[in-house]
């Protein structure tokens, strides 16, 4: 079984406090360190899992500047097989259509996979919409928010939808994309780390995708940002310490004042 | 076809979602603004009543039933690029349901158009902005849609149902089925939730990380009970047994705007924050001064939750026995 895993790297998202907009309207995130995504990570850990049971490899990709390769190396040092990092500066300032468009040519040149595996949803957008964008550029089916993945002839896989989970059953190749709660990541192993510095992180460049150029980074992207801005959600706030009784006193007063008390 | 505006109205057993609506009446006013129709479209197995949606502003109902619309499947994808390559719509926006995330991206990558995520907010300038959240709902960005149409998703819980009228036309739409759908639908496993639902209470309590046990959480349950209202949680407790992702609260969660919001060992990451943002009074208990939370928080108590709690609760208690 040849399996492809998508990850994103994304600024930490424990750090998303810190991140400002300077008055020219760019994005300031300095000092928050650079992390797989976090449900990346639970679509790397499937993938593995599924590897280990069935055999066969698995291929991380990225689009992403160079600097990410710290992000494909602990994925490898976690047990992929191979690591391919899309960079280009053409690549830039792409939406999901255009990453995409990327991901996808990606996965043919290298494919084809049995199997596409990614997670749900980055820290950073957080849109879920490039796992659906990719089966669209590769005529396959896509799932997401899958909660459980069961292996018989097919694939048995559980979506989480309102009020339950929705059993789908479906042919390879499929790409889906995973929840958090799926499974729980390993760690790497010393031999994953030291297995990790020894691989070759395949560095691929527009050209060598033969990827065209309108499709691609801000050109491909029918989206455009036009400002950002950070969002004020700050009040006007009172600190109250000390006795638990007058704490309580406090509290239903003030919901009493809101209306939220029904007496 | 005048220009329009086309809302994807989910339904389930029969009823609109209320995602749909709360869409609808939004898309309204911005229909309003610039003279356009506002179309509906309902892919379902069942209808009872399409007509209600010129309730919220429906001028034109396009209705399509099949038994294969009770669950997703690639007949969706079809038949929606039908209906929108027929209307032509400005803008179509999408509930952010299971579904909705499902089929957004599918139908905007074969119309190669541009999909806007989780939308707080719409406003007309020369083109349609778009006002999404990013890095958790820390920062919003604007964005406009260089081709047609502008397509977008809403999360459940964005914008508030408002009653208008609209002409409430009704057209079918030719239902579309692939011979052999490479995904099947074998069946809905329900899961019991986990307590009342957050999204329409009046009072939300939500506990975080920092509550310690299963009993303490047993407190919080009692607290949200003597206030008539709802438990939530944040994306460690709905990792824990107590407690589910429909009980969680922010950007893969739900979006709660109760009267009170009480959190209880919550550190206010971004992530949750969006979700609760516009609550009436927020309330905060956490034992760290410095915790995010007390940011967005009106009464900011600086406390271990297991001093405060107990006297809380007997004051209630008290309270409810008197009334
Ligand atoms: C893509 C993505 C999506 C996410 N979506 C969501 C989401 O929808 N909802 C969500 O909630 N999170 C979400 N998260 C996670 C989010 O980033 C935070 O990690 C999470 O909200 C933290 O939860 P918490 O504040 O309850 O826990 P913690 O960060 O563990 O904080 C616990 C707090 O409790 C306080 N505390 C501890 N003990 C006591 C005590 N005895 N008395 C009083 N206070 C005490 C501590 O001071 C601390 O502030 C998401 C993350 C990602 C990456």
């Amino acid at each position: 079984m040849r399996i492809a895993c998508l990850v994103k790297p994304v600024p930490d998202p424990e750090h998303y406090d810190r991140i400002s907009v300077s008055p020219n309207g760019t994005l300031v995130r300095a000092g928050i360190p650079i992390v797989m995504n976090p449900s990346d990570r639970n679509a790397l850990e499937e993938a593995l899992k599924i590897k280990e049971r069935r055999g066969g490899d698995v291929t991380v990709f990225s689009m992403a500047p160079d600097d990410a390769e710290g992000v494909l190396r602990e994925a490898v040092a976690m047990g992929a097989d191979h690591a391919i990092l899309l960079s280009d500066r053409n690549f830039a300032g792409a939406d999901t259509l255009a990453t995409s468009y990327v991901l996808a040519k990606a996965l043919e040149r290298f494919g084809p996979f049995d199997l596409i595996l990614a997670g749900n949803e980055s820290a950073d957008s957080s849109t879920s919409q490039v796992p659906s964008q990719v089966g669209v550029w590769l005529s396959i089916p896509a799932l997401t928010g899958v909660a459980e993945i069961e292996h018989n002839e097919s694939l048995t896989v559980r979506c989480s939808s309102e009020g339950g989970r929705a059993v789908y059953e479906v042919d390879l190749p499929v790409i889906l994309a995973v929840k958090r709660g799926i499974n729980s990541p390993r760690y790497t192993s010393f031999a994953g780390i030291i297995r990790a510095n020894k691989t070759e992180i395949k560095i691929v460049r527009a050209e060598d995708l033969g990827s065209d150029a309108s499709m691609t980074g801000l050109e491909g992207s029918p989206t455009k940002t036009l400002k950002t801005s950070v969002l004020d959600i700050c009040r006007k706030g009172e600190y109250v310490e000390g006795d638990a009784g007058d704490i309580a006193d406090r509290i239903i007063n003030e919901l009493r004042k809101a209306g939220a008390l029904r007496e | 076809m005048r220009r329009n505006l086309l809302v994807f109205a989910e339904h389930r057993d029969g009823k609109p979602l209320r995602v749909g609506l709360e869409i609808l009446s939004k898309a309204r006013e911005l229909a309003d603004e610039r003279d356009f129709d506002l179309c509906a479209l309902i892919l379902t197995d069942r209808v009872d009543d399409a007509e209600a949606l010129s309730r919220y502003g429906a001028d034109l109902i396009c209705v399509g039933t099949d038994e294969s619309f009770g669950h997703y499947g690639h007949g969706f994808i079809d038949t929606t690029l039908d209906v929108v390559r027929e209307l032509g719509p400005y803008a179509f926006i999408i509930g952010a349901t299971a579904l909705g995330s499902m089929l957004a991206p599918e139908v905007a990558a074969h119309l190669r158009t541009g999909l806007a995520a989780h939308v707080i907010d719409y406003r007309w300038d020369e083109d349609l902005i778009q006002v999404v959240p990013s890095f958790g709902g820390r920062v919003a960005a604007e964005i406009v849609t260089r081709t047609t149409p502008r397509m977008s998703t809403v999360k459940p819980g964005t914008f508030s149902m408002i009653e208008r009228r609209g002409r409430g036309e009704l057209k079918s739409v030719k239902v579309r089925k692939p011979e052999q759908d490479r995904i099947r639908f074998e069946g809905f496993e329900r899961i019991e939730p986990k307590g009342r639902p957050i999204e329409d209470a009046g009072v939300v309590v939500v506990g975080g990380g920092g509550v310690e046990s299963e009993k303490d959480w047993g407190m919080l349950k009692e607290l949200a009970e003597l206030l008539n209202g709802a438990l939530g949680c944040t994306r460690p407790v709905a990792d824990r047994s107590w407690s589910d992702e429909e009980h969680m609260v922010g950007t893969s969660g739900k979006i709660v705007k109760p009267a009170a919001y009480i959190g209880i060992g919550v550190s206010g990451s971004a992530h949750h924050t969006c979700g609760m943002k516009d609550s009436g009074i927020v309330i905060a208990i956490n034992r760290d001064r410095n915790a995010p939370i007390f940011d967005t928080a009106d009464l900011r108590i600086v406390a271990d939750y297991r001093d405060v709690l107990p006297a809380l609760l007997t004051k209630l208690r008290d309270l409810k026995k008197q009334a």
